[in-house]
């Protein structure tokens, strides 16, 4: 445990005050080197830490401090590593998952928010702040009246700063492209790696789906709305590199099977693909353990593990290894690689959010769309 | 006399003052910033650091007015430079393998080891092969298209060359600026500055500073995809004969493995890998080092020692 928190209460129980003072002097959860020692403060019967990680128990009990509102867990994490937590707080029989009040560090997603344990030596890359010195790309709107799906879509694009008619340029089809922008700072990476040159200019379509537990999940009128409406919709408005090194998909979680599945279905067509924590989940053998909203996924995977055809030139994957896909992505890359694609796969210890794809954003774009800092020597 | 200084980069500190310390104050100075591409000519900060007037030549803009003018020669050029990029790819390709065996080879551990110096010599030859061949061809695709074009005879250059050349010749020094080394040789090429250079007091800086080499060598071991393998991008001007200028090494050079740096030195040997960082200064009297501030070179051994006129 924490040796100042220890030495809190070395002379018994410490005041309200002591506690106060000690909370307004600490950043929680405490790090004193690997050990992590998580504190939550409050009246319950039981405290629990749940993380959201793969392959370890579900539950850690928190201790009550004698005499105190306090309870606390010590163990080690990592130096670099980075998951995500809440207490789960049993309080007169009501159980209840709590955010730690003590640590402002967070992760949003679309269904709320999480706690962040942070290992001692891990920092946000500097790369995914705003830079005031960066110049911002532009967003435009455009409405795409979809045949494949039989209704009106709205897909947002992203130009890069000093974006010109006049030029040609690579594109990337981002799904869930807004929830990209908001959690993952897919905006500010692209204005700071465009600025630095360690990407190329590229324009980036952003799509959302209404139902991307369908969609996504292997369907063949996605596959059709990206490569037959989406893509045509973008060459004719804006001037596009008619290149397949030059158009690629992109997409998280079920968006990485999206992407997967679009490239398959459109043979040729996308050269670049940016594949993270991808729901690439399959079962050569017997049933799968996933439920059903993975039947169509798994479908899918199986047929694509069977013949993944020409799929695409370049791929880049990534996946956490506090995740449960972390066995279906690293199974991805001999793959890919045996049937001829470039493939660059990077494991963090992080796990199944936002925070982790954005971390990974800069080696993952620089891989696909190398930007002129090659030749660049200012 | 002629003298040439090469500087590292010049931002946020500039040395190039130091560079010009001798030369007196009357003397007019012509830039060359032509690899700052759409920023070219915005060099307020140069002429604040020099403190005197300086005059861009404006070589990127002068390329562009002679490709509006004369489409013909605007799209060969473009081909031309589509050729050099597959070139550039296709050797590409067949470097990363030979530079990755060589580089398993320096650190590999055997008892044999004459028989290991020997594996050694061979993985390096190969890629001293390569890169003399990808030179070849670089140098072949430049000769086909000056003997095919001409660019010099052409009616939309003139105005232009003789502009170039009044410039420079009235010039008391050029200053060559770094950027994007490919865009600021092609445009230097293309006015013929690289013979009006010759027995010219010149200051180059970064991408300029490899642009004056024999060859030019694009590296990065801490490119955001990770470690890149060196590259020939093709000859340089040649002011500067035995040298491979590597500006910006504390960014981009991976210092601290010895059998990588080896690899540069031995890979380029007998011309000198030399650091150019902030604050560097090499001074060339008559094609002889006369001076040497802050720049080191890598040995065979793969240690950086330091630079001695």
């Amino acid at each position: 445990m924490h040796a100042e928190f220890r030495k809190l209460f070395r002379k018994g129980p410490p005041s309200d005050a002591a506690v106060n003072h000690f909370i307004g002097e600490h950043k929680f959860p405490l790090v004193e080197g690997k050990d992590v020692t998580f504190v939550f403060r409050g009246h319950a019967h039981e405290v629990y830490l749940r993380r959201w990680i793969h392959g370890v128990s579900g539950a850690q009990p928190l201790q009550q401090m004698a005499g105190s509102d306090l309870w606390a867990v010590t163990m080690e994490v990592e130096a670099d590593a980075r998951f995500e937590y809440k207490f789960e707080v049993i309080h007169n029989g009501n159980r209840q998952l709590v955010l730690d009040a003590l640590n402002p560090v967070r992760a949003n997603d679309p269904f709320g928010a999480n706690s962040v344990c942070q290992g001692y030596s891990y920092t946000r890359p500097e790369w995914s702040n705003e830079d005031p010195s960066a110049r911002r790309g532009r967003y435009e709107r455009l409405d795409i009246n979809s045949t494949a799906f039989g209704e009106h879509r709205q897909v947002d694009v992203y130009l890069p700063a000093r974006y010109r008619e006049t030029t040609r340029y690579p594109v990337l089809i981002c799904h869930d492209g807004h929830d990209y922008l908001r959690y993952a700072a897919l905006g500010t990476v692209l204005d700071n790696l465009t600025h630095r040159m360690e990407i190329g200019e590229v324009i980036v379509a952003l799509t959302t789906s209404p139902d991307r537990l369908t969609e996504y999940a292997g369907d063949d009128r996605h596959a059709a709305f990206v490569g037959e409406e989406v893509l045509p919709a973008l060459a004719e408005r804006y001037p596009l590199i008619d290149d397949p090194r030059a158009r690629g998909l992109m997409g998280a979680s079920f968006g990485g099977v999206a992407s997967l599945h679009a490239a398959w279905r459109n043979p040729g067509l996308f050269g670049r693909l940016l594949l993270q924590s991808g729901s690439f989940a399959f079962s050569d053998i017997g049933e799968h353990q996933r439920g059903p909203t993975f039947d169509p996924v798994v479908k899918f995977v199986n047929a694509f593990r069977r013949e993944p055809g020409t799929l695409t030139q370049r791929a880049y994957l990534s996946c956490g290894v506090y995740e449960s896909l972390i066995y279906e992505n690293r199974s991805m890359v001999p793959l890919l690689q045996r049937h001829g694609i470039q493939v660059m796969f990077e494991e963090a210890r992080d796990a199944h959010n936002w925070e982790n794809w954005r971390d990974r954003q800069r080696r993952a774009l620089a891989y696909l769309f190398p930007g002129p800092l090659y030749f660049v020597y200012e | 006399m002629s003298r040439i200084t090469l500087l590292g980069p010049q931002d946020p500190d500039s040395n190039i003052h130091e560079a010009l310390a001798d030369l007196p104050a009357d003397l007019p100075l012509v830039s060359i910033t032509a690899g700052w591409r759409e920023r070219e000519g915005e060099i307020e900060a140069l002429a604040h650091a020099v403190k005197r007037p300086v005059t861009d030549l404006r070589l990127y803009a002068r390329a562009n007015s002679v490709f509006a003018a004369d489409s013909a020669f605007h799209t060969a050029i473009n081909e031309r430079q589509e050729q050099l990029k597959e070139q550039q790819r296709l050797y590409r390709m067949r470097l990363q393998h030979l530079v990755t065996s060589a580089y398993e080879m320096l650190g590999a551990e055997t008892p044999s080891a004459d028989m290991l110096h020997v594996e050694q010599r061979a993985a390096i030859a190969q890629m001293r092969t390569l890169d003399r061949h990808h030179l070849r061809r670089v140098t072949q695709i430049h000769g086909r298209f000056a003997q095919a074009w001409k660019p010099w005879e052409r009616s939309a250059m003139r105005a232009q060359l003789d502009a170039v050349e009044e410039a420079v010749r009235g010039a008391g020094a050029i200053l060559i600026a770094g950027g994007h080394v490919a865009v600021l040789l092609n445009r230097m090429r293309l006015f013929g500055v690289d013979d009006l250079l010759q027995g010219r007091r010149i200051i180059a800086w970064s991408g300029g500073a490899m642009a004056l080499s024999q060859s030019v060598v694009l590296y990065h071991d801490r490119a955001p995809e990770g470690r890149r393998k060196p590259e020939v991008l093709g000859a340089g001007l040649g002011q500067v004969p035995g040298i491979v200028a590597l500006p910006g090494a504390a960014q981009r050079l991976e210092r601290e493995d010895r059998h990588w740096l080896a690899l540069y030195a031995r890979r380029f040997s007998p011309s000198k890998c030399i650091t150019l960082n902030p604050g560097a200064l090499l001074q060339f009297d008559e094609g002889r080092l006369t001076r040497a501030d802050e720049a080191t070179r890598i040995s065979l051994q793969g240690r950086l020692k330091q630079v001695r006129a």
